[in-house]
Order: structure tokens, then sequence, then C-alpha cells
């Protein structure tokens, strides 16, 4: 009898205890791996344009503002700001208790030179542009910051969160010179503490970390290059987290063992082809209309893809703040494949049938995963007369072509830098910005013009959204891309890692590591 | 024989400057501006100039060769575009790692392929002999990313026995096992196969045949009269082998994460980092010159009827 009663005692003891196991708490220790497919360019935030290097650097520097694992922007550095009633001067209200990891403490100073070093021409920073809009920046007192801008420019909190404005020590910088770029000193929740080029980088926490020490003692990046032998040494137990091959994904997404783990989020980029709009035949909107109507995004994104990424229809992503469903369900529906009216708009375009139309030739950048997708869009053309014939170059000689214009149809992915419609619509659509600021398709619309120029003027939010709502539609209209799909990033994490999310703007390389933490392997 | 190694090497300097012209002729021709690639897609244009001007990229291309060859002068190969290191400071760096790599690969190269070829043509027709060669045809015609990945797949990833890619410092001489093997196996194929021949042409030539009739053992015909001669061709073939170990092994670099000078030369062909291919190719033509002068000097020591003037 007295079994009978231990046996339930037990199995409810055991039960108590998984259960408390299942919703145990974060626990300090052990090593974070991680790996990256090359050896990170620099760590000095000034210089960093990789995703490599974004990753390791976002974890030993801060900024005044950082975006949350929602895309929120949330102090950091700063405690609070206030913006002036022009739009014009930002004043930040800085934390008195951060310290670079030399043990010096940071003031509003710090950030006036580090921010003046982007903006000096000396440094030469590719992210110069970001501090464009900034006409000056002071310290108001040790620890207030006022940013004046040239002109109203709405989407600038959004834009400080980026690498370029993280903070930096002068005296460090000014010592090591370029040298700085591979002993970074920050702020940030992990210190520099080695590097071996193309074999491994590691840092270690930092323990007086102003928002609490992180979680894990320290992280190792790998450099493996194969990113076959890469997922081996995540199947062998030997990374934490990974990204997932192509090549695996069918296996990997319908084995149990690895379901639950892998996070799956879309994130604020898209894939498009392009037009060269100063070239013919490709000015002729009619023409752009049927090639979007014969191109099955469809099938690319289920056969091609394997599901790694949606469908795209509008040029803002759907997580992006500004996106109308009213737009999207609109292109859905008049731009998606149709043969039969694409036909019909290549009739009315000029040529019946492909009749009297030249060969024309699709670009894209040396890539086994490009090629496939491009040769998807070429059998989709033939379809309706089309004639295509595909060309590839490396990515220096593909980007020099595509900002002297050289490009007739290309393929280009565009991932945010900052979470406002003004990052898509102005960059890629305004006429202010042929070729290498980013409009590759020499669009120009007046109209659009305006109404970006206007958006990033105003403040108020919902007018802002108002204007790009009216420029997308009008873009759309053009037609001078043809969204593909939006990226989804799909990383995959051991069962012992918890707290691990997807950055919404670049997916893994943006987690912030200190809020992941290891139970035992 | 010291003056003829003089003499090459004086020869080597117009070598040397021919590949440096080259170099930089390619690089200068090619499409592809190496600011954009610094400053990324999303480049401010008045940045690009900036970078421009920095890298010196704005001057006449004799301007920028004749600093450029100054410098190698003062061995001073500049810092790289991309990461900003001293360009000399990372190929000696990765020339550790590299070295490593191809002594351990021609080891195995030398010892399996030499053995199996001379025992082949001693054993002609024999079941080691077909078997060698079936062997030696598979070791030349399989890709080395493809023998790489296997090796990993058993010895690493199934068996255990040996860490899934890195480089020595890190997990010890057994890291250098499986990229050794893959790296070897296509010369140790072609080592057989040459020095099969090799000896199977020696061992019919009159003196051998006459060493034999005079009652000379088996083993001192073979290893002594046989052996040095048939080894002529195999010493040139392993001059280049060695000279492409040292350069040549990209793919297995890039398969087994290790952080060789191979890599460092084709991340700088895909960034377009002209400081690394410049300094990278005069290096990689510094260890051919290098590399050729010895076997040539070796030939005399194999070879007694060869004499240098």
């Amino acid at each position: 009898m007295k079994r009978f009663v231990i046996v339930p005692l037990l199995v409810l003891l055991i039960t108590l205890l998984s259960g408390i196991s299942l919703a145990q708490a974060p626990q300090y220790g052990g090593v974070l791996r991680r790996s990256l497919i090359n050896d990170p360019p620099t760590l000095d935030p000034a210089m960093i344009t990789d995703t490599a290097s974004d990753e390791v650097a976002r974890q030993i520097f801060d900024g005044l503002v950082e975006y949350d694992s929602e895309g929120r922007i949330v102090p950091v550095i700063a405690k609070s700001w206030s913006i002036s009633k022009d739009g014009l001067t930002y004043t930040f209200y800085l934390r008195d208790d951060v310290y670079f990891h030399n043990g010096r403490k940071v003031t509003a100073e710090d950030f006036v030179y580090s921010i003046k070093r982007i903006m000096d021409p000396k440094t030469a920073s590719p992210r110069a542009n970001f501090a464009e809009p900034i006409k000056d920046v002071k310290a108001k007192s040790k620890y207030i910051l006022e940013i004046t801008l040239k002109e109203p420019f709405a989407p600038f909190l959004s834009t400080l969160t980026y690498s370029c404005f993280w903070v930096v020590p002068k005296e460090v910088v000014e010592k090591l010179g370029k040298d700085f770029a591979t002993n970074p000193v920050g702020t940030g929740a992990y210190m520099f503490e080695e590097w071996k080029h193309d074999v491994k980088i590691r840092l270690k926490a930092n323990l007086k970390y102003f928002r609490g020490r992180p979680y894990t003692d320290a992280i190792e990046w790998s450099i493996i290059p194969d990113e076959q032998v890469d997922f081996l040494n995540f199947e062998k137990g030997l990374l934490d987290i990974t990204g997932i091959p192509d090549t695996e994904w069918d296996r990997v997404i319908n084995d149990p063992k690895y379901k639950p783990y892998i996070i799956s989020k879309p994130i604020l980029g898209i894939y498009y082809l392009g037009f060269n709009l100063k070239k013919k035949p490709l000015d002729n909107k009619y023409l752009r209309w049927a090639i979007a109507r014969a191109i099955n995004k469809e099938e690319i994104v289920r056969v091609i893809r394997r599901n790694r990424a949606e469908v795209a229809y509008t040029i803002l992503p759907p997580n992006m703040p500004g996106f109308s469903r009213g737009i999207y369900n609109w292109a859905k529906e008049n731009l998606s494949y149709n043969v039969e009216e694409a036909k019909k708009l290549l009739e009315k375009a000029g040529y019946p049938g492909g009749r009297g139309l030249p060969e024309l030739t699709i670009f894209y950048n040396t890539s086994r995963a490009h090629q496939r997708i491009m040769e998807a869009i070429q059998a989709n053309l033939a379809e309706i007369g089309i004639k295509a014939k595909l060309q590839n170059y490396d990515w220096a000689v593909y980007l020099d072509l595509l900002d002297k214009g050289e490009l007739s149809i290309f393929r280009l992915g565009w991932v945010a830098d900052y979470i406002d419609p003004d990052n898509f619509l102005w960059v890629l659509f305004n006429s202010q910005n042929f070729g290498e600021a980013g409009n590759h398709t020499f669009y120009k619309n007046p109209k659009v013009d305006e109404l970006t120029d206007k958006a990033r003027k105003i403040t108020n939010w919902n007018v802002r959204v108002k204007y790009y709502n009216e420029a997308e539609r009008l873009i759309l209209e053009d037609l001078p891309i043809i969204p593909i799909f939006y990226y989804v990033s799909q990383p995959i994490h051991q069962p012992w890692v918890h707290g691990l999310y997807v950055d919404p703007l670049t997916g893994l390389s943006g987690v912030r590591y200190r809020v992941v933490w290891l139970s035992k392997r | 024989m010291y003056r003829y190694f003089i003499r090459r090497l004086i020869q080597s300097i117009p070598v040397f400057i021919g590949v440096s012209l080259i170099t930089f002729a390619l690089f200068y021709i090619a499409p592809g501006d190496p600011a954009r690639l610094i400053a990324g897609q999303r480049a401010d244009p008045e940045v690009l100039v900036q970078i421009r001007k920095s890298w010196g990229l704005d001057q006449p291309w004799y301007i920028q060769y004749i600093r450029f060859l100054g410098r190698i002068v003062r061995l001073d190969f500049g810092r790289s575009f991309k990461t900003n290191i001293p360009v000399l400071e990372s190929i000696l760096e990765r020339l550790k790692a590299t070295a490593i790599l191809a002594l351990f690969s021609f080891i195995i190269a030398v010892g399996i392929g030499v053995s199996a070829g001379v025992i082949s043509a001693v054993k002609q027709y024999s079941i080691f002999d077909y078997s060698a060669m079936v062997i030696a045809l598979l070791g030349v015609s399989a890709p080395v990313y493809w023998i790489g990945i296997i090796l990993l797949l058993i010895f690493g990833f199934k068996l255990g026995w040996f860490p899934l890619g890195g480089y020595v410092s890190e997990y010890g001489l057994k890291a250098v096992i499986l990229p050794a093997i893959a790296l070897g196996t296509r010369p140790a194929a072609y080592f057989a196969r040459l020095s099969r021949s090799s000896m199977l042409e020696v061992i019919r030539q009159e003196y051998i045949i006459t060493a034999r009739a005079k009652g000379v053992p088996e083993k001192i015909v073979i290893f002594k009269h046989a052996l040095r001669n048939a080894l002529i061709p195999v010493v040139t073939y392993a001059g280049m082998v060695i000279g492409d170990l040292l350069t040549g092994a990209v793919l297995t670099e890039t398969i087994f994460a290790w952080p060789g000078l191979g890599r460092l030369t084709v991340q700088g062909i895909l960034d377009r980092d002209l400081p690394v291919i410049q300094g990278t190719v005069i290096f990689i033509a510094f260890i051919y010159i290098i590399a050729n002068l010895l076997v040539d000097i070796s030939y005399a020591f194999i070879d007694p009827r060869i004499r240098y003037e």
C-alpha cells in the first residue's frame, strides 16, 4: 500500500523539479561560441561596413541609443533626450556611470570627439554620410550633449543607433592610430581580449558594465570560411549559434532534434530586380510592368529559396513602420505573377509577343544563389516572348558598373541601416542619390522627390507616413524596381542557449549577446 | 657552384620586376574601384574621393607603380585597404601556418607517393602495382575540396579523431593531419606515377642489367644504382610541388579554416585589396624562384654527371 503512495509522490516531485528546471532563471558563466565566415576587416566603429565586424564590435561599444529586440529606440548612454520644436536641436542627458574599458568615465566630450571624428574628411569614414545632417555637436556640460542639425531630419534619432555613432575614447584612438581597429576599447558589455587573425576573436565579460554584467564570461568567434564545415561544427556541438546552409535546410527543418531551435524572423531587407531607366527600352513603363507580371516570385521563393524568404510586393518590408497593408494588397493584386496580363502589357509596350524587342541582359554579382534566381527569371521572361541573357561580375566590378549606370537590368538587395521608411524610399528613389549614393535605377519623379524630401523634415509621424505611402504607391506604379522577396533571418541555436533573439534590422549579426545565457551543455 | 648561385640570384631581379609590373597592370586595367569596395554599397561620394586620396589611388599609374617599387625595396608592402594591417605582417603570420601545412603535406606526398611508385615499378604488374596505380588515378582525379569534406565528415565528425578544422596552436598537431592528407593526396598520386615510370625506365637500362649480371644484390641494384637516377625527374617535380603547396592551398585552407597564405591571397583578390594582392604575388614569385634554384642545385647532389659552371 505504501508503494502506491510513494510512487505518485515521486512522480509529483519529479514533475515539480522538471517544472522548475524548465522555468530556470538565467545563469552566469560559460563561453558563448560563435563563428564568422571571414575575419572582420575592422573593429573601429567609424570604419565598419560589413556584418562580421558589426557583430563583434556591437558587443564592445555602445551609443547614445539603440534598438531593442522589437526595433524600438531605447536609451543606452543617453538617459533621456529632448528635441527642440523646430526639430533642429537634440539634447541628450547622459548617464554618469559609464566607463570605457580602460577605466575612464565617459562624458559628453567623448561623444563630441566621436561624432566629429566621423564628420572629419581626414578620417575617411565610409559612414560619413550618416553625419551629413549634423551642423554642430557640443558638450553643454559634463553630461549634457547637444547636437544641432543643418535642417530638420526626422529619422535622425534612428540614425544614431548606427555603429558609426558608438562612443570611442579619444586618448586610445589617437595613441593607437590605425591600430585602434584591431585593439578596440569601448564601453560595452564585453571587452576585447584576443584576436588571432583568420583563426579566432575572443572577448571577455565586462564585469563592471553599467547595465549589469553579461551572462556569459566570454564570447569566442572562430573564423570558419566554409559554411558546410561551419554547420558540421554546430552539429558536433562545438558552436552554440549559427546559420543554416541552403544545402542542409531541408534536412534540418524536418529534423525534430533541430526544429525547435530554429528562429525564423523577417528582417528589414528586400531583394529586388532593378531597371536602369536611362537605358532604352527599359524607360518603357509597360515593358517593366510586363516583366513584373511575368516573374513567378512565389515559385522562386518556394523552390529556389526553399521558403527561406517572404514573397515581396512592396518596397517597405511588412515590419517596417509606415508599411501599408493597402499598398501591399494593391501591389499583390496588380503586380504578381500573371502570364496573360504580362502578355497584354508587353503588347501595350509595343512589343506583342516580344517582337521588336532587343535581347535584354540581366546582370548579377557572381554567386550561385543569385544565378539560380536570375535563371528562373530568364525562363519566366521567355514564357512571354522576352529574350534575356545573363551576365555576372564580381562584387567590386559590379558595384562600380552599377554606380556608373552601365547595367541595364540588375539584381540588388537592400537591408535597412535604420528603422525608418526614409532609408528605403529617400535613399533608393530620390533623384539626389543617383548612382553610388543609392539610386541605381536613376529614377526621377518630381512628386516622389518632393514627398520624400518633405517627409524627412517633418516630425509628425502621421503626416510622414501619409507622404511615404503616397510616394511608395507612385514608385510602384512607375516600377523602377521589382521587389522579389523580403529577407528572413533563420539562425539555429543549441538547446542550452537561452535568451537569443533575432535583430529586426540585421538578423543574427545585430544581436547583443549580453542577454544570452547558457544552461549546462 | 657558388658563382652559379649568385648568377641565378641576380637573374631573378628582372623576373621580380616583371612580376610586379604585370601584377600592377592587371589590377590597374581591371574594372572596379577599390575605394568603392572599402566604402561599401552605400558610400558617400565625398568620402570616396577622400579614400582615393588617402590611399594614393588618385595618382597616375606610373607614380603609383614607382611608389610601390620603392616600398618593395624597403620590404614594405603597405597596409591592407580593408584591414589596415601591414601586409608584410599578414604575410609572415600566414606563412607560418602555410609552411606547417605544406611541410606535412610534402612528407605525406613524398613518403607515400615515391615508395608506392618504386614498389610498383619493382613489382610491375603485381596486385600492388595495379592497386597503387588505380588509387593514384583516383588521387589525381578527386578534387581537393571533396577529399577535404569527406575526410572531415568521416574522421572529424563521425569518428571524432580529429578537429573539424582549425590551426595547430589551437589543437596541437592533430589539426594538421587531415588538411595535410587532403592537400598531399594529389601530389602523392603524381609522385607515385612519376617515380614508377621513371624507375621502370632506369631499371631497363644497360648499367642496371650489367650490375645484375655481375651478381650485385638486388637491394643494392635498386636502392644504390637505380633509385638515385630515377629520382631526378621526381626532384624536379618536388620543387614545383613545394611552390604549389606553399602558395596554392587555397581550397584546403578554406575548408579546414587554416589561416594560411592561400586564403590571404584569395581574400585579397575578392576584396580587390591592392596592397595584399601585390604583396602576396611578389612573395609567391619569390618562393617559386627560390624553390627552382634549390631544385637546380639539388641535381648536382643527386646526379654526379651534372656540374655547374
